[in-house]
């Protein structure tokens, strides 16, 4: 089964309209793409252990129990807390298990029909209340994310495996129903390992209910310290393992539902940290002296997409049913513009439903271009032709649609309004219905709308396209909530995830996105850097598009860079 | 049953009705709203309809209106508001965690508006009409106009971050040690608790100054206050025992109307200050559909209303002999 991509968590903020930002943030912050720059002098000096990190965000997990956990926050502290077999490679390679790193497994041996895997765990592995981490814990997990009764969204992704036994304490074996591409990605990616001697007596139903959830854990470099709900959370260095210490002492989530509040803690010093920096604040982050900011190429896209159907309906919607008046919607606009009313110069224009940083990526493609002109014909030529009043209409009815945005995304309100305008121009009569998420999600769920701006968030796997744009997600409650259905499309993304050759993987991909491309039954429009404003005393390693925090643990400050907070409170090593 | 115990008991009632009525009403309108707890709260939308439909039924959400309702009403009745969906955890306990702050905080902002607006409506009473008078009264209008939240970013911007005397918000230092003394923990408190009370404080204080500056005035003019006068009595001793004294009645019954204004402040000044109280805690609620806590939260909201009303009925009727009266002959 493909991953499943997650619709963005946070809402597009707005765009400033000061020019040149990332131009300013690149150049007065010193920094640019990655965050492995520290000379090697720092870095032996940053070799000592200590620090404390907080984190300052809007956002707060209900949980953090990994198998029913959905919010991105939650999965970046359970990231720290627990460990997954093995981990992706910063090159996001899902193909086989090149680039893979060891982790909670040292190694792994691939069976002759590569329909099975065994994992050898590392020996000293400690759950954080001392007990070793064993085989039977890896298989009890692995049963644990399948069961119907936890109803856990990752079940889904690991559909092609067929179940987890023990061969010896240390040799978990996975075994898979199908050779596939993915299926070591799908393995090891989605599933972090639990301790059975906790959880096995928890009521599967309400996995979240359970005081584990609260309190939970693991055998991470972090171990759960305290979390006080609407306040903070903490973890502090696990040394009771035997294994590689975190370099950090502590990382601090402090949790201000105001994301001016939130950015104000790290403006003042309060805090180290704050993730989706809005581009009205990039000039902040650049004057603040202590503040870098880290400009990466993230997972995320912006893109608008249209109900191809009469709401939940079979019909073909008269506007969007048919495939030259889509082109037409798409060569009318000009997305530079709108990108730059989105995001100022902190985005790219999306090239299709991909984002650059993940493997098959296309960055070759060739868009629609913007040609108002050409727009004009095809729509006349499609019969819509323009009345006294400039605006077109074909056999009585008019071309005039909604388009649905969250109110709460200032970026996708500003870009429908640039939408707005440039459709008017050449006679399309387009209305905005802002509405709060929750009512936004319910109405795509309920496919009662006529077209949306929408974000995802990708997922490094291949796959996930299947559920954004293929015929897999056009189901009832599936993502592809535009419906749009093409044998084309999905025999080459088919193909593609069939083949372990990643060069035809990537040959097939282009062909799947020059073929929705051309069918135009969305327009893709942003693509935002990743912003992360952070302390200049953080000596970041390893930051991933997918996951900035995913070598946390190996982070590291310098002594002489430290401040008075960073041993505030903190209680001996464990 | 006593002259003073039946009114009571009615306004009991009354208040009790209220309460069902605003818990019952804020039961249907919140499931009624687009969106439920696993798409609001979560921000994986793209979690399965199977996953989704999965939760639902595993927390109760899956049943006709009524039949959640009733059920709903069966664990009220055993003192249970349910499972808050966006903290994982009792309402009840969620609540009693958010309480006492919003209570720490409105008893603060309340103890800061009424002292500093009736001390200030009493001076520009006893200075009608002076500069000071007309500056005082300019400059409480100008506050008054601001909303609550701007004048929450506002004070957040000036003291919190151009000139950094304050914390940025929370209600307590994130890095503060287990071993940190009573002392020390109640000062940082105490340095938390300054902005968003004087923000609270802030949005209040005008309209108090502004009804003691003409309660006072009116006393100033009765007939008792101009009899005390012609007698003789010290100008200092009439200004305090006869006009500043009756004029305290109308703050009893502004103190009863200001705690569902402080309530519905809070909400603003909780969200900007990172404040762990019961306002915050509703809006975040809404936005989640976190159908039990939104409940829970209107219903200690509708409580505390109710009985800021009983009480402030309660004060005034002990402080005026004319409002006893009235209930004795209501008995």
């Amino acid at each position: 089964m493909p991953a499943s991509p997650r619709r963005s968590p946070l809402p597009r903020r707005a765009a400033t309209r000061c020019a040149t930002l990332l131009v300013v943030a690149l150049s007065s912050t010193g920094c640019g793409p990655g965050g492995d720059d520290a000379p090697a002098t720092t870095r032996a000096t940053a070799a000592a252990t200590g620090g404390t990190v907080v984190i300052a965000t809007p956002t707060e997990p209900d949980h953090v129990i990994p198998p029913v956990v959905s919010s991105v926050l939650g999965r970046q502290i359970d990231d720290l807390l627990f460990e997954r077999l093995a981990d992706i490679g910063p090159a996001l390679n899902t193909v086989g298990d090149a680039g893979f790193t060891p982790r909670l497994a040292t190694r792994w041996t691939w069976s002759a029909d590569s329909l099975s895997i065994a994992f050898s765990l590392d020996p000293a592995a400690r759950w954080h209340d001392g007990r070793p981490v064993r085989a039977a814990d890896v298989a009890f997990t692995y049963a644990l994310y399948k069961d119907p009764a936890v109803a856990s969204p990752a079940a889904a992704l690991l559909g092609n495996v067929d179940s987890v036994t023990v061969r010896d304490s240390l040799t978990a074996v996975a075994w898979f129903a199908r050779r596939a591409p993915e299926q070591f990605y799908d393995a090891t990616h989605h599933v972090v390992i639990l301790p059975a001697h906790l959880l096995a007596a928890a009521d599967r139903a309400r996995l979240a209910a359970a005081p584990f959830a609260k309190r939970p854990v693991g055998s991470g470099p972090f171990r759960f310290d305290a979390w006080t709900p609407g306040e903070r959370l903490v973890l502090v260095a696990d040394t009771t393992g035997g294994r590689r210490r975190a370099t950090l002492d502590r990382v601090v989530w402090t949790f201000a539902k105001d994301p001016t509040t939130a950015f104000t803690r790290v403006a003042t010093g309060e805090a180290d940290i704050y993730e989706n920096v809005r581009p009205d604040r990039v000039a902040e982050v650049a004057r603040n002296a202590a503040l870098r900011l880290d400009v990466a190429p993230g997972l995320d896209y912006h893109y608008v997409a249209f109900n191809l159907h009469r709401d939940a309906g079979a019909d073909a919607h008269p506007v969007f049913g048919d495939r030259a008046v889509r082109r037409a919607l798409t060569m009318a606009l000009d997305r530079a513009a709108i990108v730059r009313v989105m995001f100022d110069t902190l985005a790219r224009v999306a090239l299709g439903p991909f984002p650059r940083a993940v493997a098959t990526a296309d960055t070759a493609i060739v868009p629609l271009p913007h040609a108002p002109d050409s727009a004009a014909r095809l729509l006349d030529a499609a019969g819509w032709v323009r009345g006294a009043d400039g605006m077109r209409a074909k056999g009585g009815v008019p071309l005039a649609f909604s388009i649905l945005v969250p109110s709460v995304a200032a970026s996708r309100v500003k870009a429908a309004t640039v939408m707005q305008a440039q459709w008017r121009a050449v006679g399309v009569r387009v209305g905005i219905e802002q509405v709060d998420f929750p009512a936004f999600l319910a109405r795509l769920d309920a496919r009662r709308f006529e077209a949306i701006i929408g974000g995802w968030s990708a997922d490094p796997g291949a796959g996930a396209v299947r559920q954004t744009w293929g015929r897999a997600g056009a189901r009832a409650g599936g993502e592809n909530a535009g419906r749009y259905v093409s044998a084309a499309f999905d025999a080459h993304v088919d193909s593609g995830l069939a083949t372990f050759d990643r060069g035809v993987q990537r040959a097939h991909f282009a062909a799947a996105w020059r073929t929705i491309v051309d069918d135009a039954p969305g327009i893709w429009l942003s693509e935002p850097w990743r912003l992360v404003a952070m302390h200049r005393r953080l000596r970041p390693v390893g930051m991933r598009p997918d996951a900035w925090w995913a070598r946390l643990h190996e982070w590291t400050i310098a002594p002489d860079q430290r401040l008075p907070r960073d041993g505030a409170g903190t209680l001996a090593a464990r | 049953m006593t002259g003073t115990a039946r009114p009571l008991l009615a306004r009991l009632a009354q208040g009790a009705l209220v309460v069902a009525l605003v818990a019952s009403a804020v039961f249907v309108l919140v499931r009624l709203a687009p969106g439920d707890p696993f798409a609001a709260a979560l921000d994986d939308p793209a979690l399965g309809a199977e996953v989704r439909a999965r939760w639902r039924a595993a927390y109760g959400f899956d049943g006709p209106i009524g039949a959640q309702y009733a059920r709903w009403l069966g664990a009220l009745a055993q003192g249970d508001l349910g499972w808050s969906t966006s903290r994982q955890a009792p309402v009840t306990r969620v609540i009693a965690d958010a309480l006492p702050w919003t209570l720490l905080l409105g008893t603060t902002a309340l103890a800061l508006a009424f002292g500093v607006g009736m001390a200030t409506g009493a001076w520009q009473a006893r200075h009608r009409d002076s500069p000071g008078d007309r500056t005082l009264t300019a400059v409480g209008s100008a506050v008054g106009a601001m909303p609550d939240f701007w004048l929450a970013l506002v004070l957040l911007l000036a003291f919190a971050w151009w000139w950094p005397l304050f914390p940025v918000g929370g209600a307590r230092d994130p890095l503060m040690g287990a071993d940190a003394s009573t002392l020390v923990r109640a000062a940082d408190v105490a340095r938390h608790l300054v902005l968003p009370a004087a923000a609270l404080a802030l949005s209040l204080v005008a309209g108090v100054a502004r009804l003691q500056r003409s309660a006072v005035l009116d006393q100033a003019r009765a007939d008792w206050v101009r009899t005390a006068r012609a007698k003789g009595v010290a100008a200092r001793h009439v200004w305090r025992r006869h006009v500043w004294r009756t004029a305290l009645l109308p703050m009893v019954t502004l103190g009863g109307l200001a705690l569902p204004g402080i309530l519905g402040a809070a909400v603003f000044v909780e969200h900007v200050f990172a404040w762990p109280g019961l306002g915050g805690l509703a809006a975040a609620a809404i936005a989640a559909r976190d159908y039990h806590l939104v409940t829970g939260c209107a219903i200690v909201g509708t409580v505390l209303t109710v009985t800021g009303s009983l009480l402030a009925d309660a004060v005034a009727a002990r402080l005026d002999p004319r409002l006893r009266d009235e209930h004795r002959g209501a008995a």
